[in-house]
């Protein structure tokens, strides 16, 4: 019996695999065997794990390869697609069908995340076993969750109006004289949604050469012996470049980077949170202003009955 | 060889003419082409229809001149464009930046190192220009450049180049090579990183002098990007042909995500020009995403607003002037352009700041060619915000007012705006102007825009006056000549236009008394002489223009040679052109004399034949135009004064001597002008170098003379006509340089002298048959060419000549003129003259015919036997035996060489005999015997 020429693969109906929570996953396992083939079983697993790690810094390096944070199953979920038995040759599809329903603590499936020491993942794999001679074959599918959009009520903060000056650092003696206001149009944001504000320069003795706009991420993993919080860089644009003319507003734009945010989340274990910190870059020195933004998820990703046609 | 005896016999018949038979027509062989250029001069567009593989001729010069001419090319571009569609129409904006493109690359260049830094083109460098670069260098940069290249193959690394100019360019080309190539094989991140490291290049201002090509080269290869992105999501959307309209539903679901992919991906690029640039540069994408006007209104409002966080002024422009590029296309609001304008004056006076610190430092650069680099941007721009649009445009005209230093800005409003626009508000701008203090842009500059503007579009009539002279109250305060003149250059159209001769005149003498100053004339002939040629050509009389007192003067500025004649030459080209039909004013003429005698003095021997020619025709063109009606006295001492004049040129005496000949012949009572007119051209001829044109002249003269019945005159001409001869030489050289012999000239024109002295009277003075006598001793003396056959032709006919003399009745008169049929009334001694004449040139012609038997011609001997045999059967006297044989003799010799003749020419020479024959048998039937007999002679033999 030979395998080379076996070939499966997961299939989701759903194209861009954006699923919801307590929808049915829905999909079909796809072989393609150019000879009959025997097999041990058919398996479909669905795991979803928030994997946590402390870092370094905070815990030490032995402490962090070793005591790292037990890891959080959300969802695991098996399925026999076959009892052992034979594939026949050519095409042959296996569908199936999942509700994505947590059922134990948290109660809820978070949304797919990736960062530096917090990760939230979805996946689903399928083991074909064999017999003792073969080895066992897997294929892994992951897909996403995502929080249905809640739309922002009307309530929630208009704008966050801001200032810097030379009160903002602490060694005052080197620092160059200078005032910048500015707002940021809210302080939820939607996801979906670029981050939109603006500054003005009202004064500065000395030239700027930059001002940048930063997005970090604030990971934090709490456990019974202690927790470690760690900010890391997500994206950092510029917003203007050079000394820019005062009393000019200037637009604060940035687009969010789909694959690195989630709407913030904040549970008994473990805290996703992003923060924005505004860098004025003057020839020697920088100043910064860190403001602590709220991401939900307010708008779906764009509306998909949009069309092109008729261009 | 025994004398011939010749007697000639009477003519017995009535020679009768045949006409050919006519018809009217409306067909010509040339009739297609004239039909087809006419169309192609009311309509360009027909005309690439109309010859399209028709006329190749055309065709090729069509593109000649298309290709000279870049403007014609463009126009026709345009109206082709603007003929197919409007949709076409809608983006003819951008159609213009192509041509922009590369008069901002020839505008703006540098000799400063360019720095351009990159992680691509390392195979490019490597092979390209590395090898001149190690020669170059010394050993410490060799260790550098080494190590340089060891770099090369980590993956990424970033290389600084300091590249001329003309390696700049190539690095652009190849990078943009580099970039289709990495597209089409699937690295699509390759290209984005190219295309991105490119717009980061765009914020390095520090050659500044070339950024504006800078600009050029980069957005050429970020609209290539651009391009390809679109190209690519369309082909995405547009989905496999024949596909269900689910499944392009799903095509157009993943189009649109890529298209959204490409946007998050540029979204994360950290510096904020590139991003900006890139977001641009593939903003035609964003069709796939957002679908109505206002969206991607608020999307190219946004980028503008974005724009403000570049600091730098020069760099923020044209990086509005690439939003503006990319958003004509797209849609038609200019809602975002007009923000753009908005954010660039508030900027605005950051670039004064600059320009304030460029006037401490020149050697940087000058503040005059700092705020030239913004030109192109800001005019482009302006132009796309007015265009199709006035509202903007008087809103721009206030808001201009309003700025401080708003002298760059005046320019580019003046330079881009509608000339309507700019005609209607003209005194406006001129207060503008007016008030203008702006470092680094002159009055001048200014100045000049606007005169051109009403030069082609005029302001209101009524305004017209009031806005000249306060116009010309700002020019007049420029005291740099140098300023002052190039400001009269585009403002000399406008006067020549729309004002009155006063004007004109007065512009002149302002012009001349400022020129002189310190000499200045010396340093601007070009624009003296545009402007003068600006003058004439839009001022409706050139007549009224001749004869303003500040006109000759003006004339006299040109103290070079060279510019003095080339203004001469266009004044008389445009006189030959635009002015009437006739000239008779004494002052008009008097001032092309003068004008004319510049020109002719400035030929001598070194002189080039065309030049010659060309000046020789235009002062013939002016010669022509002199008209003074019925006052011949004074027409005929013009043409002395001309004479006087133009001595230097012959095509001028030649057309003076035609002139004269036909106001002669416009004389109807005065004996005494004709002679006089004939005088004066026997006086002029010989001063014509050429002997061919002498002979005609005088020939043409002495006929002139014979028609007026001034036999002397004629004598004299015929007599000079024939002495001169001698002196024509064997061949010429023509145009191309071939030589041509003069033969065949020769022959025409003793065929055309014979007829005409044919009723030349004999002069008492110099016996029987003077002039025929005189004629066959020139054309004895004469050397030919060996072999050749004119001496015999021209034999031929002197002998149809002789013939005639021999008649009773000459076959043609002239009135008055007593011929010598008259005057010897057919006597017999006056025959026996012609007969021995007559057998002189038979004698000559035999002997003619041996020597081309000697040397083997046998073809043109039989030919021209045959001529003389049919010669001898009609006009001598066939009862005497000698000339019988003769003819015999002759016919025999042809017949010898019958192989070489033409198959017709023997039977046909038969026929002409017994046509011949039919025609006497009934007049004299002794003569039809006679030929008869010969007939049968030669059918015997």
């Amino acid at each position: 019996m030979s395998t080379s020429g076996f070939h499966f693969e997961i299939k989701l109906k759903r194209e861009n695999k954006v699923y919801y929570e307590n929808e049915m996953l829905v999909g079909c396992v796809q072989f393609q065997c150019p000879a009959e083939t025997k097999h041990e079983g058919i398996q479909l697993t669905l795991d979803a794990i928030v994997n946590l790690q402390l870092s370094t810094k905070t815990v030490g390096l032995f402490d962090a390869l070793y005591n790292s944070v037990k890891p959080i199953t959300l969802l695991q979920n098996s399925l026999e697609l076959s009892a052992p038995g034979k594939l026949s040759a050519g095409n042959s599809e296996f569908h199936f069908e999942l509700p994505l329903v947590c059922k134990k603590e948290p109660r809820r499936l978070y949304e797919t995340y990736h960062g530096i020491f917090i990760s939230i993942n979805y996946q689903l794999k399928c083991d074909v076993k064999r017999n003792f001679l073969g080895k066992s074959l897997q294929k892994v599918q992951q897909f996403c969750v995502q929080y249905k959009p809640n739309p922002f009520d009307d309530e929630s903060p208009k704008f966050m109006p801001f200032s810097l000056s030379m009160s903002n650092v602490k060694d005052r003696v080197t620092m160059p004289r200078f005032l910048i206001t500015g707002r940021l149009d809210r302080s939820e944001y939607c996801v979906t949604m670029p981050i939109t504000g603006n500054l003005t320069i009202q004064h500065t003795d000395t030239p700027i050469k930059s001002i940048e706009l930063q997005l970090v991420r604030v990971e934090t993993c709490g456990c019974d012996e202690g927790y470690s919080k760690d900010a890391t860089e997500v994206q950092t644009i510029q917003i203007a470049d050079g000394n820019v003319m005062p009393k000019l507003e200037i637009p604060i734009y940035m687009v969010l980077p789909r694959l690195f945010t989630c709407p913030t989340l904040l549970t008994k274990n473990f805290k996703i949170e992003f923060e924005l910190n505004l860098v004025v870059v003057f020839k020697e020195d920088t100043v910064s202003e860190n403001f602590k933004i709220v991401l939900r998820r307010a708008v779906g990703p764009l509306p998909s009955k949009l069309t092109t046609a008729g261009r | 060889m025994a004398t011939v005896e010749w007697v000639c016999a009477p003519r017995c018949y009535q020679v009768s003419k045949n006409y050919l038979k006519s018809h009217v027509t409306h067909e010509h062989p040339l009739k297609q082409l004239n039909a087809s250029v006419s169309v192609a001069e009311s309509n360009p567009l027909s005309l690439a229809l109309a010859l399209e593989g028709t006329d190749p001729l055309s065709k090729f010069a069509r593109q000649d001149e298309e290709l000279n001419d870049p403007l014609t090319q463009m126009a026709n571009q345009f109206t082709y464009k603007s003929k197919l569609s409007d949709k076409s129409e809608l983006d003819d904006n951008t159609l213009n930046w192509s041509t922009r493109r590369l008069g901002i690359l020839n505008r703006f260049n540098t000799n400063e190192k360019l720095s351009l830094s990159t992680s691509f083109l390392c195979t490019g460098s490597a092979e390209g220009g590395g090898e001149n670069f190690k020669a170059q260098t010394v050993v410490a940069d060799k260790v550098k450049y080494r190590l340089e290249q060891l770099d090369h193959f980590d993956d990424g690394s970033m290389r600084h180049m300091n590249l001329t100019q003309q390696e700049y360019i190539l690095r652009f080309d190849q990078l943009k090579q580099e970039l289709t190539q990495s597209w089409h094989n699937d690295q699509r991140v390759k290209a984005l990183k190219i295309a991105i490291q490119c717009a980061k290049m765009l914020s390095d201002a520090s050659v500044l002098q070339f950024y504006p090509s800078q600009y050029v080269l980069i957005t050429d290869i970020l609209d290539v990007f651009g391009k390809l992105v679109y190209e690519r999501l369309r082909s995405k959307a547009a989905g496999v042909p024949g596909a269900s309209a689910t499944a392009l539903h799903r095509e157009r679901e993943t189009a649109r995500d890529t298209c959204q992919n490409w946007f998050y991906k540029i979204a994360s690029i950290r510096e904020l020009l590139p991003r900006v640039y890139l977001e641009m540069a593939i903003f035609k994408s964003y069709e796939f995403l957002a679908n109505s006007q206002h969206e991607t209104e608020q999307l190219l409002l946004r980028l503008t607003s974005q724009l403000r966080g570049i600091a730098d002024p020069l760099v923020s422009s044209y990086a509005r002037c690439y939003l503006v590029r990319v958003g004509v296309p797209v849609t038609p609001t200019k809602q975002y352009i007009r923000a753009n304008f908005n954010d660039l004056f508030i900027l605005y006076p950051q670039i004064f700041r600059l320009v304030a610190r460029f006037n401490l430092h020149p050697e940087i650069i000058t503040a005059s060619a700092y705020l030239q680099l913004y030109a192109p941007a800001l005019d482009y721009m302006l132009e796309c915000l007015v265009y199709k649009g006035e509202q903007y445009a008087q809103e721009m005209l206030s808001e201009c007012k309003q700025l401080k230093n708003n002298g760059a800005v005046l320019l580019s409003i003046l330079n881009s705006f509608k000339r309507e626009f700019i005609a209607t508000n003209a005194m406006e701008f001129l207060e503008l102007i007016n008030n203008c203090d702006t470092p680094g842009v002159t009055k001048t500059q200014l100045l000049r825009p606007l005169g051109s503007c009403v030069s082609s579009c005029a302001p209101l009539h009524e305004q017209r006056l009031t806005f000249l002279h306060a116009a010309f109250k700002t020019i007049n305060t420029l005291t740099d000549p140098n300023e002052y003149i190039n400001c009269v250059e585009t403002w000399a159209p406008f006067v020549a236009q729309y004002f009155t001769i006063h004007e004109v005149n007065q512009l002149l003498g302002e012009l001349n008394t400022r020129m002189c100053l310190g000499k200045a004339y010396e340093k601007h002939y070009a624009q003296l002489q545009s402007i003068l040629t600006r003058v004439m050509q839009n001022y409706r009389s050139i007549e009224l223009l001749l004869i303003q007192p500040n006109f000759l003067p003006y004339l006299d500025l040109f103290h070079k040679e060279t510019a003095r004649v080339e203004i001469c030459k266009i004044i008389l080209n445009y006189y030959k052109q635009n002015s009437e039909e006739r000239t008779y004013d004494a002052v008009v003429t008097n001032a092309l004399m003068f004008v004319g005698k510049i020109l002719n003095d400035s030929v001598n021997a070194l002189t080039v034949e065309d030049e010659r020619r060309q000046i020789s025709e235009l002062i013939n063109s002016f010669i022509r135009k002199v008209h003074f009606g019925k006052d011949l006295e004074q027409q005929l001492s013009f043409y002395v004064e001309a004479r006087g004049t133009f001595s230097n040129l012959d095509a001028v005496y030649v057309t003076l001597v035609h002139a004269t000949c036909k106001l002669a012949m416009q004389a109807t009572k005065s004996m005494g002008f004709v002679k006089a007119c004939i005088a004066y051209c026997y006086i002029t001829i010989p001063s014509i170098s050429s002997v061919q044109q002498q002979m005609d002249l005088y020939l043409l003269c002495g006929q002139l003379a014979l028609r007026h019945v001034c036999l002397g005159q004629a004598d004299a001409c015929f007599e000079a006509a024939l002495q001169i001869v001698e002196e024509l030489p064997v061949a010429i050289v023509d145009f191309e340089g071939k030589s041509r012999s003069l033969e065949r000239y020769l022959v025409t024109y003793f065929c055309n002298m014979l007829a005409t002295l044919i009723i030349v009277p004999d002069s008492p003075e110099q016996g029987v048959l003077y002039f025929p006598r005189l004629l066959l001793d020139v054309v004895g003396r004469r050397s030919f060419k060996p072999n050749s056959t004119a001496p015999t032709i021209i034999y031929l006919h002197a002998l149809d000549m002789l013939y005639v003399q021999s008649l009773k009745q000459f076959p043609y008169h002239i009135t008055g003129v007593v011929s010598n049929d008259a005057l010897y009334g057919h006597d017999p001694k006056f025959l026996v003259e012609v007969n021995s004449l007559c057998a002189q040139v038979v004698e000559a012609i035999l002997v003619q015919l041996k020597t081309l038997g000697a040397s083997q011609q046998t073809r043109d001997q039989a030919q021209l036997a045959m001529e003389l045999f049919m010669r001898i059967v009609r006009y001598a006297d066939l009862e005497k035996e000698p000339l019988c044989q003769l003819a015999v003799k002759l016919w025999l010799l042809a017949n010898k060489a019958q192989a070489q003749l033409d198959s017709e020419t023997i039977p046909q020479t038969l026929c002409s005999v017994e046509h011949f024959y039919r025609l006497v048998k009934d007049n004299s039937p002794a003569r039809a015997q006679t030929i008869a007999k010969l007939l049968l002679r030669l059918r015997d033999s």
